[in-house]
């Protein structure tokens, strides 16, 4: 039990993370709580999304810090981790699906319990089974199935559809606590659900050295479109699709279970605005542009020029970067707009530029300032929140806050810059080497 | 002068108003393999790095090859330093020999049958992906990539921590072999004094931000001497001076540890107290690290 104990603790403890996460979130809750005198949806909204980033978040990214545990050799050295850890998660699931239900449900009964439990376990077990890309090829041919079936009979509730989805859930959820394998370093499906600048390096072409070593892979215009079409359209695409069976389980299980909240799910416009957040959401956390400084110092000494001229060509590589992002993003809004969603499209687009930009310089400034990058996450969630907030189609607030983080941005880029001419390259050095499997610093330095 | 290879000019370093270099005053001439040492946080990192162009010097001021360092542009300046960090910088999703190629890109000069002879001997699998090998062996890697340019100067930041004996035999080996064959300057950080004795020519000490010691290795363990006075026998205010490094009472003896000693000042200082006095001949490295260090 002690060990149980242990790994809970560290699985808690171990992104540094979570604390952040939840104060961020309780301000934002209770932001929302202040601003809803006035506006009252949106000042609800805006609780509930920060009583959601608090409380639920932790739980949420709780399969990546046992993707990382396994790294951890102290913890590696207890007998029976692996069995222990699984009970660990469980146990961690247990808390989370009765913390869901009560929030919610305040007339917990045993079905809500059980369906919180499925909906977090079958998240995690989608996670967890990224790392598995036979098991992961093998679950998309089955949900497509399922999903086929869902959409065809519908979210009534009445089909066998929610049947599947439930089992589908336990089986994600099983499946991925048996079958996860976090030494694999690359898979596609990993790839695909979250890229991140390493997992490009195991099959991009070389391009240019300077290029390679800046991005920490060979990097090259191909490569980036590569990226791009990946982070905005492709990996966003696989998670709202897991994302879609996951919440249309809930939702048909809740149609029968006479329970309310979650109707707008019903909505085929809602469902676009869910897949734009999760693009907007990837797009700001998969990249780590204060990587970009901290990787200068492999090329300070092997290529000519100043400090003045190194800065220059770290802007041109991240401007390069955004462009092709911003490209992505306007053909994603294209596609919102075709299929009717109007007003989240446009939101989606300004939201994007303005969050990506800011969500770069920031990084890179906190990087080479030495502030923690992690308060960017309050940015982030913003901008996702603003995102999802088209549906209360209040279009001012909406462009001054993100009018208000593209200034930012702004300000961040000046900070940056002069921060860059006088850095200590010994205090900004690459956290993403991948040596011991953990991103040393990446969230706090 | 032409052979001045790194130079030191009351070089001082602030981080977060905490002083890491007090003041050093120092260089390095062509062929020096100097050997710096002292406990963890003692600055050796931010010393090495400080010519490289890595940091600025908040006081003072650091030149290497002639150039101020905080100032280093040239790339045909930057060509001729190599650098080996004290935690592996490489790029974890390549292949080793892909790591290679990528270094090999930015210089004019690059001995492939160094390298090659190098991996062979040191047994890095170039093919697997670098996350996949031990840290040892991205160590060696690490090192091999700062060799391939046939640097001028050579900066190692402690490079045999994470090595096994044998590997690390066969590294020092082969600085050895750099060092003597074509005149190169190295500069390296490590915690084995045994390493430091098999190889440098010089020796740094840091310790609390300052060069206790700034000799050349023989010189150091010859003019480094450990003396005992007999019981009630005061050390004379002539001799209580900067040589004196160390001084400490066992029981009712009384051992002093001075540097630059040598038969003449030995000989005085048994005149002054009136006692024909021991001295322990030819301390090893380690010995005088601890007395500085005690």
């Amino acid at each position: 039990m002690k060990g149980v104990i242990l790994i809970c603790w560290y699985m808690v403890s171990y992104q540094r993370i979570i604390p952040w996460v939840i104060v961020s979130g309780l301000s934002l809750a209770g932001v929302g709580i202040l601003i809803n005198i006035g506006l009252s949806d949106y000042g609800l909204y805006l609780t509930r999304v920060g009583i959601g980033l608090a409380v639920f978040v932790p739980i949420f990214i709780s399969p990546y810090v046992f993707q990382k545990l396994w790294s951890n050799r102290r913890l590696a050295l207890l007998p029976g981790f692996q069995r222990r850890t699984g009970l660990a998660i469980l146990l961690m699931n247990l808390v989370g699906a009765l913390t869901i239900t009560m929030m919610n449900y305040p007339d917990v009964n045993a079905d809500t319990f059980v369906l919180g439990f499925i909906v977090i376990g079958a998240y995690q077990g989608y996670l967890q089974l990224l790392s598995r890309s036979r098991f992961v090829v093998a679950l998309i041919l089955l949900l497509i199935v399922v999903l086929l079936q869902v959409l065809l009979k519908g979210f009534d509730g009445t089909s066998t559809a929610n049947q599947v989805v439930i089992t589908i859930g336990f089986i994600l959820c099983i499946a991925g606590w048996l079958f996860a394998d976090p030494s694999r370093r690359f898979s596609w499906a990993q790839w695909l659900s979250g890229a991140v600048w390493e997992y490009t390096a195991a099959m991009m072409d070389k391009n240019s050295a300077h290029l390679a070593l800046l991005l920490g892979f060979p990097g090259g215009k191909a490569s980036r479109a590569l990226l791009s079409f990946v982070v905005v359209i492709g990996g966003p695409a696989l998670s709202w699709f897991f994302v879609v069976i996951v919440i249309g389980g809930l939702f048909s299980f809740q149609a029968t279970s006479d329970l309310t909240g979650m109707d707008w799910l019903s909505e085929p416009a809602n469902i676009v605005v869910l897949f734009l957040g999760t693009s907007l959401l990837t797009s700001n956390w998969t990249l780590s542009y204060g990587e970009l400084a901290a990787r200068h110092r492999l090329l300070w000494l092997r290529q000519g020029g100043d400090r003045e001229a190194h800065w220059r060509l770290l802007e041109k590589n991240v401007i390069a970067n955004l462009m092709q992002f911003y490209l992505a993003a306007t053909l994603v809004s294209l596609l919102a707009w075709l299929v009717g969603s109007t007003f989240a499209s446009g939101v989606y687009l300004t939201a994007f530029v303005a969050s990506t930009s800011f969500s770069a310089y920031f990084q890179l400034s906190a990087r080479i300032n030495g502030v923690s990058i992690i308060a960017g996450l309050i940015a982030l969630f913003l901008a996702v929140t603003f995102v999802s907030a088209a549906t209360f189609k209040n279009p001012v607030l909406i462009a001054g806050c993100e009018i208000g983080l593209f200034m930012m941005a702004v300000i961040f880029r000046i900070k940056a810059m002069r921060g860059f001419t006088g850095i200590d390259w010994n205090q900004v050095r690459p956290s993403l080497n991948h040596s011991n499997g953990l991103p040393n610093s990446i969230w706090v330095r | 002068m032409s052979d001045q290879v790194v130079k030191f000019d009351n070089l001082r370093k602030y981080y977060d108003n905490h002083e890491v270099l007090k003041g050093i005053t120092t260089e390095v001439r062509t062929g020096d393999v100097i050997g710096l040492v002292g406990l963890n946080g003692a600055g050796k990192t931010t010393l090495l790095e400080t010519p490289l162009g890595f940091c600025k010097p908040t006081q003072g001021s650091s030149w290497v090859f002639g150039i101020d360092s905080a100032r280093l542009s040239s790339k045909e300046t930057k060509a001729r330093i190599g650098f080996v960090p004290q935690t592996d910088e490489l790029l974890a999703g390549i292949s080793g020999e892909r790591y290679l190629g990528l270094i090999r890109e930015f210089y004019d000069h690059w001995n492939s049958c160094l390298i090659q002879r190098l991996c062979n001997e040191w047994d890095v699998p170039l093919a697997r992906k670098i996350h996949t090998l031990s840290v040892g062996q991205r160590q060696k890697l690490s090192i091999i990539s700062a060799l391939g340019n046939e640097p001028d100067l050579l900066v190692l930041d402690e490079p045999v921590a994470s090595l096994d004996p044998q590997a690390r035999r066969a590294f020092l080996r082969e600085l050895v072999a750099i060092a003597s064959s074509r005149s190169c300057t190295i500069l390296f950080s490590t915690h084995i004094i045994s390493d430091l004795e098999r190889v440098a020519s010089r020796v740094w000490l840091i310790k609390d931000g300052a060069l206790a010691i700034d000799e050349p290795l023989d010189s150091l363990k010859e003019n480094t001497g450990r003396v005992s006075l007999p019981p009630g026998v005061e050390l004379p205010g002539a001799f209580q001076n900067d040589d004196l490094i160390h001084q400490y009472q066992v029981g009712n003896v009384q051992t002093l540890v001075f540097s630059h000693w040598n038969a003449e000042r030995h000989q005085a200082l048994a005149q002054a107290v009136g006692f024909e006095l021991e001295r322990e001949w030819w301390l090893s490295l380690e010995d005088i690290f601890l007395e500085v260090h005690a």
